[in-house]
């Protein structure tokens, strides 16, 4: 309510306190009004307390409230981005089994940020690995090039740690530094840790896309969100 | 001459100095009217436990963090810089201008004039400060000063403690090692897991890249925190401080040896492009650590929800403990609270350094999780042991006494007898100290030019040990035999 309709509200209406008011106008006497519809005191608290919610109101249109100072400013999404060539990968995997380091997977997999770039990007880190020999990418079991391929947002969904390629209890994992959450590397759902005992979703997946001329890969789209993973 | 002589003397002579004295002396009786001289510094002239005035000692390693962050703000840099993308194998060189908070904080340790020294205190202050804040509520608390007109003090000093441990918080996220880095990621989400606000709020405080959050908790650390803890102070402190000098040049002290002894290492740098590793958080955080490891406790309950009823109850003692008497021999069931407590605070601590089996070294991220059987019955039985023996001691402490008095025998009580010392024993003490002080002195000046950091460092912690223990002995030595 405003301060006018409550002047309104107290002149209107009542014929007994306007006349009360002139009375003492022209006598200069004691107030004399009989039990007037809001008292001085009433009026002024009330009028003092609107003033102060509508003056604090105007610090907070629906649209965009004044606490919006405190946002980051967000980043806009890229696009599609090239990640690395299935050559240069492949060829990683190949040193790797020739030095004998198959079960270190971090050799053959590259970190690369998507959607957001690098310094924008706290849990956007994602991980693109060569799938060692007898695995095959279940989101593109057909593609003679992708099917050895995956790609992982790295964001742990427990606390947001961020997991590295790894291998544990006889099997390619992703591990968490943190509180021990373990995904499977073929398509990241939980197998170990806090991750699987809470039920959690699996990580979030880049989609990709290869060109056989260029030889490159690319990231398409991020399915899932980081630090709460895809519903897929 | 006689004394009216020579004032009369000094009345004729107008100083130099004179607009200035009368500029202070009128300064000086105007600050009666403030804060500034509202409060009552009692300087005591005689040792009196220092027990009694730990909170003046969390006050003084405030100080003491105060002026150390001001000069390490001269070479700080709150950003996270720009990491171009790289293939994650071995041959890898970091970018110069990636992760450049760390890279300041590698220059500060390494290179800056003192700036080794000055990274050490601030960062042993501020576990100091943590230690004695938490040790100076207990004390208040077992001696029962936290409810009778107590309450406004007991209150503000435990939200004064949950904020010094998240400016700690703040402070060693901004050194942005992996350490740091994975400590930012479990706050984050744990605010992000908070009901309602939680995703908005996570976003105000973490900001959205490693740049925003880099300023943003530089913000919160150097400015925002300190100035609501100053703000708390000012109705936590009591008018009446003790301000114990040796005590505190000693407590300065013993922070500058533990610098030296226990140099903190820059940590690994967190880059993007690199894996992560195992770390440990702070000591003031492995409780947490500990219950976020316990398998099958959900992440908010674990490091939200269970931390701040713990807290709730400190907060919430003055208001269910009524009874009018505060000695300890009284309050058995309060006393008995407060060691389970402590039995409490200790074993999840421990635990949350020590692998799943905490007999095993922690190696590998299979080992991380705790079983939650084991970890709940060694709480329970830390929680059953403190509460029970000291119930039951407290408990058989006042049936022995009320049987003295009532047989007219003398209390138990024994009385330390000081120990004296005689006049040659303060003139050789407060000699032998001169010269340790002055060999240290010559001492420091070659550590330097040998940039032996760590050893300067100890050794000026030790002459100001030398100091505290010069003045305590001038302090007893008015009592000699």
């Amino acid at each position: 309510m405003s301060d006018d309709e409550k002047k309104q509200s107290s002149e209107g209406s009542v014929p007994s306190p306007p006349a009360s008011s002139a009375q003492r106008q022209q006598g200069n006497l004691p107030a004399p009004a009989k039990n007037p519809l809001i008292s001085r005191r009433a009026f002024l608290v009330c009028a003092f307390g609107a003033s102060t919610l509508l003056a604090i109101g105007a610090f907070a249109p629906p649209s965009l409230p004044s606490w919006n100072i405190l946002n980051p400013l967000i980043p806009q999404r890229e696009g599609p981005t090239q990640v690395t060539t299935w050559n240069d990968l492949d060829s990683k995997y190949q040193d790797a089994v020739a030095a004998g380091n198959l079960y270190a997977p971090s050799n053959y997999s590259e970190f690369f940020y998507f959607p957001y770039p690098v310094t924008d990007s706290p849990y956007y880190k994602n991980v693109i690995s060569r799938l060692p020999e007898p695995l095959v990418n279940p989101y593109y079991p057909n593609d003679d090039v992708l099917k050895h391929v995956v790609a992982f947002n790295l964001t742990c969904v427990h606390l947001r740690c961020i997991v590295n390629p790894g291998y544990g209890s006889g099997e390619f994992r992703l591990l968490c530094p943190c509180h021990g959450s373990q995904y499977r590397l073929m398509d990241a759902v939980p197998v170990a840790g806090p991750a699987y005992d809470l039920g959690l979703l699996p990580l979030p997946r880049v989609k990709l896309s290869y060109d056989s001329n260029t030889g490159y890969i690319t990231a398409t789209d991020l399915d899932g969100e980081a630090g709460i993973g895809r519903t897929d | 001459m006689g004394k009216p002589g020579l004032a009369a003397q000094t009345r004729k002579k107008a100083g130099v100095l004179d607009p200035i004295i009368a500029l202070l002396r009128w300064i000086w009786d105007r600050l009666e009217r403030t804060l500034l001289l509202a409060v009552k510094i009692v300087f005591p002239s005689r040792f009196i436990s220092p027990l009694g005035f730990l909170g003046m000692l969390t006050v003084i390693v405030f100080i003491i963090l105060g002026v150390t962050g001001a000069l390490l703000l001269f070479h700080f840099q709150p950003l996270f810089g720009d990491c171009p993308p790289a293939a994650a194998n071995t041959s890898y060189v970091p970018s110069p201008t990636c992760n450049q908070a760390f890279n300041s904080v590698a220059s500060i340790n390494n290179q800056v004039d003192w700036g080794f020294l000055i990274r050490n205190i601030h960062y042993q202050a501020s576990n100091a400060m943590v230690l004695l804040a938490v040790m100076h509520m207990f004390y208040q608390y077992f001696a029962g000063r936290y409810k009778l007109r107590y309450e406004m003090l007991w209150v503000t000093g435990i939200i004064l403690g949950v904020i010094t441990v998240i400016e700690a918080y703040t402070g060693y996220d901004l050194i942005f090692n992996i350490r740091g880095q994975l400590a930012i990621n479990i706050g984050q989400t744990l605010t992000y897991y908070s009901p309602v606000i939680g995703a908005n709020l996570a976003q105000i405080i973490f900001g959205f890249s490693f740049n925003d959050l880099a300023i943003r908790f530089y913000a919160f650390h150097v400015f925002i925190i300190p100035i609501i803890m100053l703000a708390i102070m000012s109705v936590h402190l009591p008018k009446n401080l003790v301000l114990d000098i040796p005590v505190s040049s000693a407590i300065t002290g013993i922070i500058l040896i533990m610098g030296g002894l226990f140099p903190v290492e820059v940590g690994i740098r967190y880059d993007p492009n690199q894996l992560t590793q195992i770390t440990f958080p702070e000591w003031y955080f492995t409780s947490l650590y500990a219950f976020i490891r316990t398998k099958g406790l959900q992440p908010f309950i674990a490091g939200a929800i269970i931390p701040a009823v713990f807290v709730l109850i400190f907060l919430l003692v003055p208001f269910f403990d009524r009874g009018k008497k505060i000695a300890m021999i009284d309050r058995p069931f309060w006393v008995g609270l407060g060691a389970a407590a402590l039995g409490q605070i200790a074993i999840v601590t421990v635990w949350g350094f020590r692998a799943g089996n905490p007999f095993q070294v922690l190696q590998s991220e299979d080992q991380l999780l705790i079983d939650p059987v084991l970890f709940a019955a060694s709480l329970l039985l830390a929680t059953a042991l403190g509460y029970g023996f000291v119930y039951a001691f407290v408990k058989w402490r006042k049936a022995k006494i009320e049987a003295l008095r009532a047989a007219k025998k003398p209390l138990p009580y024994r009385r330390v007898q000081p120990y004296l010392l005689s006049r040659g024993e303060v003139f050789s003490l407060l000699g032998g100290l001169l010269l340790l002080q002055g060999f240290l002195d010559f001492s420091i000046f070659r550590a330097f030019l040998a940039t032996l950091n760590n050893f300067a460092l100890i050794e000026i912690g030790m002459v100001l040990v030398a100091f505290a223990a010069t003045v305590h002995i001038y302090r007893v030595s008015s009592q000699v035999k």
